[in-house]
């Protein structure tokens, strides 16, 4: 075997895991470049089987260029994260026509494991993580097989690449515990546009059902101590208090400051958010965010500065106290402004109970009891609505689903005087009964009212609740099948269709290792470290941690090497000798002459009879240093080491005499 | 200068830390560990992933990237056992003359039955071979080198290294076996000046002076090409040797005087040839030359003995 070739099993095992790491990126990447990346493999098969050569240095030059000139074209030459991965990928499979030496093997290799990291940008789940490792391990057998001289089976690479995986286990366990997590250095482009499509900041009619459909995740709720009922579970998201063409609109969030002292909270709970790339956080009423980084907001709802790019946990707590009590008079006049010249039938409505009455309470009853006695009807398909959406709804086609029955709401409201608004979030959520954490999915997406009560604040009105109950008590899921209204899309259709209660069941306890993932692993975070440190070390601080790291990586790295020499140690010579030794310098530095005798028999009688404190641990000393060198079936590495520690034990007594 | 000086200084401190040895265990003391080239961009690829995991707060890269950081350490543990124990014993020197190649062989062996794998032999800056331990307990290698002149030749160090596991870490020694190798003069074919003093012919290989003690016989299979009438085959194109007396013949003295005139490697030279000319035909002769006495006799031992014994003149020892 010739050093600077490379062997037929690495290539194997390079080709392999390319493939493997870029098949997940095909769903992100342009396609062009997986046709790139399969002319690529077969070129280089081709070229194994000696069918034809390597391209000459033109053929690359202008493959080079053309390459990359493409990717640059295909984002238009704005420099983001998906560019860097698919240049990166791009490298990766010309590297595949270049790869005659180790040195492009190794390159190629580093360039897989730069991949297999970059992936981990786009998904953090349980599985994009084990999978990335996966890839490593093919790359690692990779190298493996590069530097064997003894080719080996497949089974026999893995397991030898394995092995070595579960090495440098101890070493991973140190570094990911007790490396500081600093803030980022600098800022780098962020993975664009693949955030989960949820509630955003306009609502309109039709906006909330879109999402009725979509089983995926919105968040997880996990709470310490007290849980809301199931009717209490509104998760606020949004506020829209600013009716503009025909829909509802966000103003700019105004953050509040957090008084010092705060009463004790209500609900102690974290919320893992999927990443959405919005700013909007979901949190019960009165919520506040333990961290900074997020805001409470005037809205009575919690933002973040930084947009979700990553799945997050954020602790909550609520606090009654927070609630304003009082509205600013802009805010005032705004609450109950609406467009002229659209809705006029609704307008009118309002105005015409506000004559009746300026009672709040009673004012929204009567709204209320319009949506019960007018025969409205809860449903996902509403049927179009035209410019007056409003006066259609109320007057005419009387189907929809909560946005339209939320809006309506507040739109009688304002027109009668009441300054209220409208907000979005979710409602419900599935308990895990696995992990005990509520598991809100997009269908769980809600919209209700809120009107200001003088002296009281802002108070919660659900125009749904009356129109469908079950809606609030059982969840959107539920209440929407029980009316076959839908069913939601893919697997959770499936299990609501045919009752499957097994399958739900399996996929919540699937969810539950996903969510403990989120909440261990991904969650853990400079404040987790700070904890974590702070009790069981009792101090903290990037210091101690760097510290305790050099710590731990000695300690292992030791341990690596007592591991690797452990047959060596074990010998006669090895650890028993390095005992007896060390007990005779002890010896002689207590000026026992080693003239009158070499053996550690008389050397232990003699230190025995200059210092009676220590004879016994000497004589110990010396009958276990007999029985370790005659006794052949003694375990010598246990009995060495025993030794060692015998003779430390003598060594300290003595300087510790007085 | 100074890069002599630290040459110097470095060999010094090498006799001292592994001495020559004809046998060498490689243990703590001397084996060396460092990162080969592929480590060091392994590790700048660890920077970057660090940099990445930090500038996007992401464990699951954190988690990549330590992960890999751990299997460097490992791959240090494992580069340093796969060197670990490992007997390295000399065994025959092959002798050659001046201007071929000497080959040494030696062989590697597990101490305590361990795998080595990927055992790269070699002198600095030269050629290597590459041994394995693993299902066998042993394995002879063979290294030749350039034998530049006669005398005895002694070898460089050897390097033993190895990038198992991962490529990313070289573990390495630099083990002396104090392997010597004795380098026959180049045998060259010179005019004879016998104890008689007239001038010898100029015909190529012709040994021995007495054209008498040869006749002319038809060439036979195994007569050497040296014995060859080139001249007679170029004029006749007949194959015609030459042939000596058959034995019982006074023997032949090979001697230092032969050569007047000439310098001692050239004198050592011609011996070479004589010597070698005169087994072949399987006469015997004896070697006088300063400060030694071989009495007459033939083959192959006797051979060797008198190569030996030109090659060892005057002790010429040098270093390749």
């Amino acid at each position: 075997m010739s050093m600077t070739t490379i062997s037929r099993a690495s290539l194997f095992w390079v080709l392999g895991t390319q493939l493997a790491l870029v098949l997940p990126h095909i769903d992100g990447l342009p396609l062009w470049l997986f046709v790139i990346g399969a002319i690529c493999g077969c070129w280089r098969i081709l070229i194994y089987r000696e069918m034809i050569s390597f391209p000459g240095k033109l053929i690359k030059f202008i493959l080079f260029i053309s390459g990359f000139t493409l990717v640059g074209l295909s984002y238009g030459g704005h420099f983001n994260l998906d560019m860097a991965v698919s240049l990166l990928v791009l490298a990766f499979f010309f590297k595949l026509l270049e790869t005659r030496q180790r040195r492009d093997m190794y390159i190629t290799i580093f360039l897989g494991f730069f991949i297999a990291a970059t992936r981990l940008l786009y998904s953090q789940s349980i599985y994009a993580t084990f999978y990335a490792i996966l890839c490593c391990l093919g790359l690692i057998t990779a190298l493996l097989a590069m530097h064997q001289s003894e080719p080996s089976d497949i089974r026999g690479a893995l397991k030898r690449g394995g092995s070595l995986m579960l090495q440098a286990t101890p070493m991973l366990l140190v570094l990911f515990f007790l490396f500081p997590r600093v803030p980022p250095l600098w800022s780098v482009p962020l993975p664009e546009g693949r955030g989960v499509t949820g509630i955003s900041d306009r609502l309109s009619p039709g906006s909330i059902s879109e999402l009725a459909r979509s089983s995926a995740t919105a968040f997880r709720a996990s709470f310490t101590g007290l849980q809301p009922a199931p009717s209490e579970r509104y998760w606020r998201g949004l506020v829209y208090d600013r009716f503009e063409g025909d829909e509802w609109r966000s103003s700019r969030p105004t953050p509040v400051n957090l008084p010092r002292v705060r009463g004790k909270a209500d609900y102690n709970y974290s919320v893992t958010m999927e990443p959405s790339g919005e700013h909007w956080l979901f949190a019960l009423t009165d919520s506040y965010a333990v961290d900074s980084g997020y805001a409470r907001l005037r809205s009575n709802t919690v933002g973040s500065y930084l947009p979700l790019l990553q799945r997050r946990q954020i602790e909550f707590k609520t606090d009654k106290a927070l609630r304003i009590d009082s509205l600013y008079a802009d805010e005032r006049e705004r609450l109950v402004s609406l467009p002229e010249g659209v809705n006029e039938k609704t307008q009118q409505l309002g105005k015409s109970w506000s004559k009746e009455s300026d009672d709040v309470s009673v004012l929204t009853d009567r709204a209320l009891n319009y949506f019960v006695d007018n025969g409205f009807f809860y449903t996902l398909k509403p049927g179009q609505l035209g410019r007056d959406a409003m006066d259609q709804f109320l007057f005419d086609s009387r189907r929809g689903y909560c946005e339209h029955y939320a809006s309506a709401f507040v739109y009688l409201m304002r027109a009668a005087g009441v300054p209220s608004r409208v907000v979005a979030g979710y409602q419900g959520g599935e308990l895990n009964p696995y992990e005990d954490y509520l598991l809100v999915r997009q269908y769980d997406a809600h919209a209700w009212a809120e009107v200001w009560h003088e002296g009281r604040g802002w108070v919660r009105v659900d125009p749904t609740e009356v129109v469908a109950p079950d809606r609030i008590s059982d969840g959107a899921n539920s209440s929407l099948t029980r009316r076959n209204e839908y069913n939601p899309d893919g697997i959770m259709g499936l299990i609501s269709a045919n009752n499957l209660q097994w399958l739900n069941l399996g996929l919540l306890w699937l969810d539950s290792v996903n969510h403990l993932w989120n909440s261990w692993f991904l969650a853990y975070d400079n404040r987790m470290q700070a904890d974590w440190l702070q009790r069981l070390w009792g101090k903290t601080g990037i210091e101690e941690l760097l510290r305790l790291m050099c710590i731990g990586v000695v300690v292992v790295f030791i341990a690596y090497f007592i591991w690797g020499n452990r047959n060596r140690i074990g010998q006669r010579s090895g650890i028993t000798g390095m005992a007896a030794q060390y007990f005779r310098r002890v010896a002689y530095g207590q000026s026992i002459s080693y003239q009158a005798t070499d053996t550690v028999s008389g050397l232990a009688k003699q230190l025995a009879l200059r210092h009676p404190a220590i004879a016994p641990l000497v004589r110990d000393f010396s009958q276990a240093y007999e029985s370790s060198v005659y006794d052949q079936s003694a375990d010598c590495s246990v009995s060495g080491l025993y030794l060692l520690l015998l003779a430390l034990k003598i060594r300290l007594k003595l300087v510790l005499m007085p | 200068m100074v890069k002599a000086r630290v040459a110097k200084r470095w060999q010094r401190w090498l006799d001292k830390r592994i001495p020559p040895r004809h046998e060498v265990v490689l243990d703590q003391k001397k084996i060396f560990v460092f990162p080969s080239k592929a480590g060091f961009l392994y590790g700048a690829m660890l920077v970057v992933m660090l940099m990445t995991a930090i500038n996007y707060q992401n464990n699951s890269i954190y988690l990549l990237t330590f992960f890999l950081a751990g299997l460097f350490v490992v791959a240090i543990q494992g580069a340093y056992s796969n060197m670990a124990g490992l007997k390295i014993q000399r065994m025959a020197a092959e002798a050659s003359f001046a201007g071929e190649d000497v080959s040494f062989r030696f062989s590697l062996a597990a101490k305590d039955n361990a795998r080595h794998q990927s055992i790269e032999v070699g002198w600095p800056g030269g050629p290597e071979v590459v041994g394995s331990l693993g299902e066998l307990s042993e394995q002879i290698l063979d290294l030749h080198v350039r034998a530049k002149k006669r005398g005895t030749i002694r070898a460089a160090r050897l390097r033993v290294q190895s990038y198992y596991p991962l490529g990313l870490i070289r573990a390495w020694s630099w083990v002396d076996l104090d392997l010597t190798c004795p380098v026959y003069p180049k045998p060259i074919a010179l005019d004879f000046t016998s104890s008689g003093g007239n001038d010898a012919d100029n015909t190529r290989s012709s040994p021995v002076a007495n054209d008498e003690l040869a006749n002319i016989r038809s060439w036979r299979q195994g007569d050497s090409k040296r014995r060859l009438l080139w001249k007679a085959y170029a004029k006749t194109g007949a194959l015609l040797s030459l042939d000596f007396e058959e034995p019982g013949e006074d023997a032949v003295w090979l001697s230092w005087d032969q050569f007047e005139g000439l310098e001692r490697e050239w004198r050592l030279s011609g011996l070479c040839q004589a010597a070698l000319d005169l087994t072949e035909t399987g006469r015997e002769f004896g070697l006088r030359i300063p400060g030694t006495e071989i009495e007459p006799s033939s083959g192959q031992a006797h051979l060797h003995q008198i190569l030996l014994s030109l090659a060892q003149f005057d002790g010429l020892e040098y270093s390749m």
